[in-house]
């Protein structure tokens, strides 16, 4: 490659990096743009398709995916060595690398057909393969979610600039699933990139390793029989448009571009052991930080993989993501007697009704067929300043209610 | 200058002088505030009935200026609305857009540079403010509506010497910079108190709701009502909802079309529960509570009730 061609490269690489970082930051971007990093990636769509058994989320995201997956037809790699962001942080090490071989095989046909074959059932590994999504994830140290749970996901790319000083470029070359789907792409190839002999054996090996996987998180529950009293195992609520909790696990790429979107800050990343592992680092109302608002559909519209379905307002206003429930020993007016029914007061859907003393102190009592699970009441809750007296438990199942309004 | 009816000290030349001219200039004399001293002998309380909300809020404004107006030297003025829910005008849960929009421009019309109007909304202030229409309607007529969440040092320690059971609170610190203090809240059921109208609008101004709500409400409305007391209170009967409140809506929604317009905070809001509520005054905790500490008249029958049909 000639001197000036590489130097072009260099640039187009720093502008393709600092326009990920301005997506990510995002600043005055239209919310919706927090899902157009992930959404690059025909790695994260194809996985969705596969996982969610629908397609049609991907005709609209899909669209900047198919243009890099045609390129790939007739340059195979090019999204990699020209525009990848987290290739740019890999190569960003080369000239401090110490230049020690860290990984002496090529993974990436495994770990490619792996993450298909994981996907089939309902496990998401893609969330820590696909570079873009991964590189999405970066911004959650810019949103103010410092939790472990959002780091260890998080931690990815730094990763891959520790292992690229070890190794230049190791990620890129011997890992990274989706480099090797353009590399698969390529039509005419001058150096037979992989051979077919080479593409059966990956594919069995990975299907061998993604499958077993994916069984296991769905169905080994480590802490599940120990857990009783142990958050009651309570489920988590999910952000609007989830459907069905398994659904959401398996398509949701863990790209966070809803808790990037999310103008309350409700939706989090937390993992509890007492849920299966296939829930691990999805994304789940955190009551504490804000309430799912009446007439918001940020996320809905950011979720590059169709795990949050895109709903008109006014049926996702109605869809059922929990139940609240008063916990009355702590409740100020079952055990103090005070007037208080914050709860009710902020309630949109008039779902909390009062069950009044003889001498007219109001009581909250939740009308489970109206809750919708938003968790204003627990958001606002003032019993203790630590824990709500009112708590949202989430479904298996967001149903729509029959809303009256 | 504004006692003219509830004080007897004040001149007979003062008060002929006003009722003749009807100016905003010859209203002077006193320091504002200085009509809040004791207890009022016998508040006066306008209720204002009609269907134009812009004709009521332009009829509250002259009966305003009538009987001492803001004062001569008002040049700002700080205004305590109810723009708290996401909720859009017509379902009553805040003050209606129309009402606030009318008053601000009276009040520039009447040279007040000034008109800010500080809110901690319930809502998230990104649907609660624009919703109701309240921003639009504020910014409109060139008045401020300031998000008390959005911003640092919004608000203010401040000791209740008389204070029972709320004893300090951190207040949004407009409502003590300004000339004047205005409150126009909206009328309507509360789960937790049975109703909401003046008195208890000042939540919407302080940072720590939740300690209210922990030791004793009703007390600490009173308890606040002694420490912050509007120069007018201005409240929005025009709708009301008489269940589900505060935040709605109802499928029972009423529309009474009033305006209740005193000078005593206490005296509208007993007004308010008795004409437009149907409750007696002494069955509503904060009212009864602001009369054991002599804050006001609850008792509607010792005021001075003029009824104005306005249209």
């Amino acid at each position: 490659m000639s001197r000036r061609l590489r130097i072009f490269r260099w640039i187009i690489r720093f502008c393709s990096l600092g326009a990920a970082v301005f997506l990510l930051v995002g600043g005055p971007l239209p919310l919706i743009l927090s899902g157009v990093l992930p959404a690059l990636s025909p790695l994260g769509r194809f996985t969705a398709v596969i996982s969610g058994k629908t397609w049609y989320p991907a005709l609209f995201w899909g669209l900047p995916a198919v243009l890099f997956l045609g390129l790939a037809l007739w340059r195979g790699r090019v999204f990699c060595r020209w525009f990848c962001p987290t290739g740019v942080i890999g190569e960003l090490a080369r000239p401090i690398s110490l230049r020690r071989p860290l990984v002496k095989r090529r993974y990436a046909g495994i770990v490619f057909w792996g993450v298909i074959a994981a996907s089939a059932f309902g496990l998401p590994l893609a969330m820590i393969f696909d570079p873009l999504s991964a590189f999405q994830r970066l911004g959650h140290i810019g949103h103010g979610m410092y939790t472990m749970t959002s780091l260890i996901p998080g931690a990815v790319v730094p990763l891959i600039l520790i292992a690229g000083v070890c190794q230049p470029s190791v990620w890129c070359t011997h890992i990274c699933p989706l480099g090797y789907l353009f590399q698969l792409c390529r039509v005419k190839s001058r150096s037979s990139s992989v051979a077919p002999d080479n593409i059966r054996r990956d594919l069995v090996k990975g299907v061998f390793i993604g499958t077993p996987i994916a069984l296991l998180g769905r169905y080994l529950n480590p802490i599940k029989d120990t857990a009783q009293g142990r958050s009651n195992s309570a489920l988590q609520v999910l952000p609007p448009g989830a459907g069905n909790i398994d659904r959401f696990s398996g398509l949701c790429i863990r790209c966070y571009a809803c808790v990037t979107a999310c103008p309350t800050r409700v939706i989090s990343v937390k993992y509890t052991l007492s849920q299966p592992m296939n829930h691990i680092f999805q994304p789940c109302l955190d009551m504490t930080r804000g309430y799912c608002a009446e007439f918001c559909t940020e996320c809905l519209k950011v979720c590059p993989t169709g795990a949050i379905q895109r709903f008109p307002l006014e049926e996702k206003r109605n869809l059922q993501l929990g139940i609240a429930k008063v916990h009355q020993e702590i409740c100020l007016s079952w055990s103090e007697g005070e007037h208080c029914m914050v709860c009710q007061e902020h309630c949109s859907y008039n779902a909390i009704e009062s069950d009044p003393t003889a001498d007219g102190l109001p009581r909250p009592v939740v009308l489970e067929d109206l809750c919708r699970g938003c968790g204003a009441c627990q958001n606002k809750c003032p019993a203790l300043t630590n824990r709500a007296a009112i708590r949202v438990e989430g479904v298996t199942r967001q149903r729509k209610l029959e809303g009256s309004m | 200058m504004a006692s003219a009816h509830t004080s007897s000290a004040l001149s007979r030349r003062s008060f002929v002088k006003l009722s003749l001219t009807g100016s905003l200039v010859a209203a002077t004399g006193f320091p504002f505030r200085a009509a809040y001293g004791a207890a009022e002998d016998a508040p006066e309380v306008w209720i204002l009935n009609g269907s134009d909300r812009r004709e009521l809020m332009q009829q509250a404004c002259r009966i305003i200026r009538d009987n001492g107006g803001l004062g001569p030297q008002v040049k700002t003025l700080s205004l305590k609305i109810n723009s708290a829910w996401a909720r859009k005008p017509e379902v009553g849960a805040n003050t209606h857009p129309a009402l606030v929009n009318e008053f601000i421009k009276q009040c520039k019309s009447a040279d007040v540079s000034e008109v800010v109007l500080p809110e901690n909304p319930c809502d998230n202030p990104r649907w609660a403010f624009t919703r109701p229409g309240t921003k639009e309607a504020v910014e409109d007529a060139g008045g401020e509506l300031i998000n008390l969440r959005d911003q640092k040092n919004s608000f203010r320690e401040q000791n209740i010497p008389d204070g029972k059971s709320l004893k300090n609170a951190q207040v949004a610190k407009q409502f003590f910079e300004t000339d004047t203090v205005i409150n126009m809240p909206v009328a309507k059921h509360h789960g937790g108190t049975g109703l909401t109208i003046g008195m208890k609008n000042w939540m919407g101004a302080v940072k720590d709701r939740g300690f209210w709500h922990r030791n004793n409400l009703h007390q600490c409305i009173a308890d606040f009502t002694s420490l912050l007391k509007a120069d007018w209170t201005i409240v929005d009967a025009t709708t009301f909802m008489p269940d589900s409140g505060p935040k709605g809506p109802s499928s029972n929604l009423k529309e009474p079309e009033k305006l209740i317009v005193s000078r005593s905070p206490v005296a509208a809001d007993a007004v308010t529960a008795s004409k437009v509520a149907g409750k007696s005054p002494s069955d509503v905790g904060f009212l009864r509570h602001a009369q054991e500490m002599e804050l006001g008249v609850i008792d509607v029958n010792a005021m001075n009730i003029h009824r104005v049909e306005v249209g």
